[in-house]
């Protein structure tokens, strides 16, 4: 049986979410919902509705919610009341007390799925590196060094993201969330938390635009995290050092392709010879051309529905978790 | 797709092939190959079934023809099966490397990269299929040690040995495994098609197989055509391009996963031979004799990222 499915939000990830449910065989979209009404035109086969009450109405077995944050929390708990299974864009909201609310709403729901958006967890270097780490190979993880980054540009100042009543957080939110989602998926839950959050160049918006920040485990590892708006050259990486070797993700693929090529680097450590080997060891280096992770990610959510798995990546836990984490960074962050 | 870029700067050439074993290898070969009547017919590919016309070098009296739809180098005239059988287990060649000598000598200089090979296996087997322990059927190692150090890997619950040359012979049960091997097998393969069904038919549904071969569109080997020291008759009668990997792969059913050519020593190979560098090839002639290590090192890296070098790598799944 088909999946039929309602999009609210038309904005770059609905249309992104749309193109990839009508590539998969299991899912259609039955409705689409957007505030700006002009988009209609642009998808005349679809019934288009600007108000997504109305959108829900129309009874389709799930959601996707790709809307500004501010807006997520309510259409997740309604789809979730009348049964529907939901997917949402992250963040989760924009706070900690909104993902609780969602969760609520997901336990009163029963055996609906809710899932959340973090796809970079599907990316295929990430898969790659989970699959170094998991394997055990070169033992645990001491510590990591994660940096996500944008230049912002000429429209950011005007962007919704850079609205603090619609986003509800800054860089740190809207894109580092996704670097906090990575380092706690690969070094477990932080317990302390050190950082600086600060707006260094954008002056209009009243949001941050760099949050550095220092997570610790209750295993004493340690990850550094720095979240950028002002990265003049788009840039993605995420070092992870074990005891026996160590595993670089550079650049991350993305439609545009600005945050370069996608690659893992990875050795074992050689304490053999101090000038070769540790400075130029054996390294093998995989680059991936295609990034499926809308697909997989999609794919995840298709299987939960049929009851086939259970929400691994995204689930309400994961975004709870991390909620806590970026509300801990702005704590500690602001002083 | 992927590609892949291997920097491992202890590597030479000696490691594979070392000198006085390899020259003896090469000539039990030869020896053995020019005691063959000499064919006057050029087959059609076994990759692609193609009629070939055309003749890249010749090595021993043998010639080696190029596929013309995949670029595929296999030997023009294919020999029959007994002869294969006869080189591989009943020459003098197959008897100098049973040896306990010869076994001894490979085992000490491989190690570390058979090491690697395991952990290579190892890292696809936890990303393709998880974290239980396999059953893994390898066809045709010829290396005792090499034997030894897979047989015994952690990540394995069963390891069978089975040979390719018909009859196909198993070491233990023939059951269906997990994971394939055909680590360097294909190069020396006179029905590849028909060793790629037989290997799937072996295979779980969603199984993997992992292998290596010798590419005929690597560097070295256009480069140095019949001057190359490391390919030649028997051993290297099928040498599949990238492209011409995949159609095997596809016609036997297989999901490609990864094919990459990740080999270390192209370059190597194609400086060493110095005097022996076709003159028509000015390029290579000029890198080899005036690029300095770090271009050579960095041309090595470029053949690696993009399918150019003469060492392919495979991972491929058996669709569920």
């Amino acid at each position: 049986m088909t999946i039929k499915i309602a999009i609210i939000g038309m904005g770059t990830m609905g249309r992104i979410r749309k193109q990839t449910i009508d590539a998969h065989a299991g899912c259609e979209v039955i409705a689409i919902c957007d505030i700006n009404e002009a988009i209609s035109r642009e998808f005349p086969d679809l019934p288009f509705d600007t108000d997504w009450q109305s959108t829900l109405a129309q009874g389709p077995d799930a959601v996707m919610v790709c809307t500004y944050n501010n807006a997520i929390p309510d259409i997740v708990c309604v789809a979730l009341e009348r049964k529907m299974h939901v997917f949402s864009e992250k963040p989760p909201g924009t706070c900690v007390s909104d993902v609780q609310r969602m969760i609520k709403a997901e336990r009163k729901a029963g055996n609906r799925v809710l899932k959340f958006g973090f796809n970079h967890r599907f990316h295929y270097g990430v898969m790659e590196a989970k699959a170094i780490v998991d394997s055990g190979r070169y033992g645990r993880v001491l510590w990591a060094r994660g940096i996500y980054g944008k230049a912002g540009g000429l429209t950011f100042e005007n962007s919704w993201r850079s609205d603090n009543d619609l986003a509800g957080g800054g860089i740190l939110l809207d894109q580092g969330i996704h670097m906090v989602d990575l380092l706690r998926y690969f070094l477990g839950d932080f317990v302390e938390i050190k950082s600086f959050v600060q707006n260094c160049y954008w002056n209009k918006i009243s949001l941050e635009d760099n949050a550095f920040a220092l997570l610790k485990t209750n295993e004493d590892k340690v990850a550094m995290l720095h979240s950028s708006a002002t990265q003049w050259k788009h840039k993605f990486s995420l070092d992870l050092f074990l005891e026996d070797g160590y595993l670089c993700i550079n650049g991350i693929l993305s439609s545009t392709r600005s945050y370069g090529e996608e690659s893992i680097t990875f050795a074992r450590k050689e304490f053999e010879d101090e000038t070769t080997a540790m400075g130029r060891p054996r390294e093998e280096t995989i680059y991936f051309d295609r990034d499926d992770s809308w697909k997989h990610e999609l794919e995840e959510f298709y299987q939960c529905i049929k009851g086939k798995n259970s929400v691994s990546v995204g689930s309400s836990l994961d975004a709870l978790r991390v909620m806590e984490l970026i509300e801990e960074i702005y704590k500690a962050g602001q002083g | 797709m992927t590609r892949h870029e291997v920097f491992s700067p202890s590597v030479q050439i000696s490691d594979l092939h070392h000198n006085s074993v390899y020259q003896r290898e090469l000539s039990l070969a030869k020896a053995f190959v020019k005691r063959l009547p000499l064919p006057f017919n050029i087959d059609p590919c076994p990759i692609s079934g193609l009629e070939r016309y055309e003749v890249l070098f010749e090595k021993w009296g043998r010639r080696y023809a190029l596929c013309p739809q995949t670029w595929s180098l296999c030997l023009g005239a294919l020999p029959d099966d007994e002869t294969m059988r006869l080189y591989f287990f009943d020459s003098d060649l197959a008897r100098y490397r049973s040896s306990t000598d010869y076994q001894n000598t490979l085992n000490r200089l491989r190690k570390d990269i058979w090491a690697i090979q395991v952990e290579w296996v190892e890292g696809r087997v936890r990303r393709y299929l998880g974290m239980d322990n396999y059953l893994l059927v390898d066809w045709g190692p010829r290396m005792q040690g090499w034997v030894e150090t897979m047989g015994t890997a952690s990540f394995l619950s069963d390891y069978v040995v089975a040979e390719p040359l018909p009859p196909v012979e198993f070491s233990g049960r023939p059951e269906n495994g997990e994971v394939a091997l055909l680590f360097d097998v294909i190069q020396s393969c006179l029905h590849p098609q028909e060793l790629f069904a037989k290997v799937f038919q072996g295979l779980k549904p969603g199984g993997l197989l992992l292998l290596t071969c010798r590419s005929g569109s690597g560097f070295d080997i256009l480069t140095l055509a019949g001057e190359s020291e490391s390919i030649f008759p028997m051993d290297h009668i099928c040498l599949p391009s990238p492209q011409g990997m995949s159609l095997l792969l596809e016609q036997a059913g297989f999901e490609l996963l990864e094919l990459t050519t990740p080999g270390l020593l192209d370059v190597q190979l194609v400086s060493r031979a110095g005097g022996q560098i076709p003159l028509h090839q000015y390029f290579q002639r000029y890198v080899s004799q005036c690029g300095n290590d770090k271009v050579l090192e960095r041309l090595q890296g470029f053949l690696q990222q993009n399918n150019l070098s003469s060492h392919l790598r495979v991972v491929a799944r058996k669709p569920e």
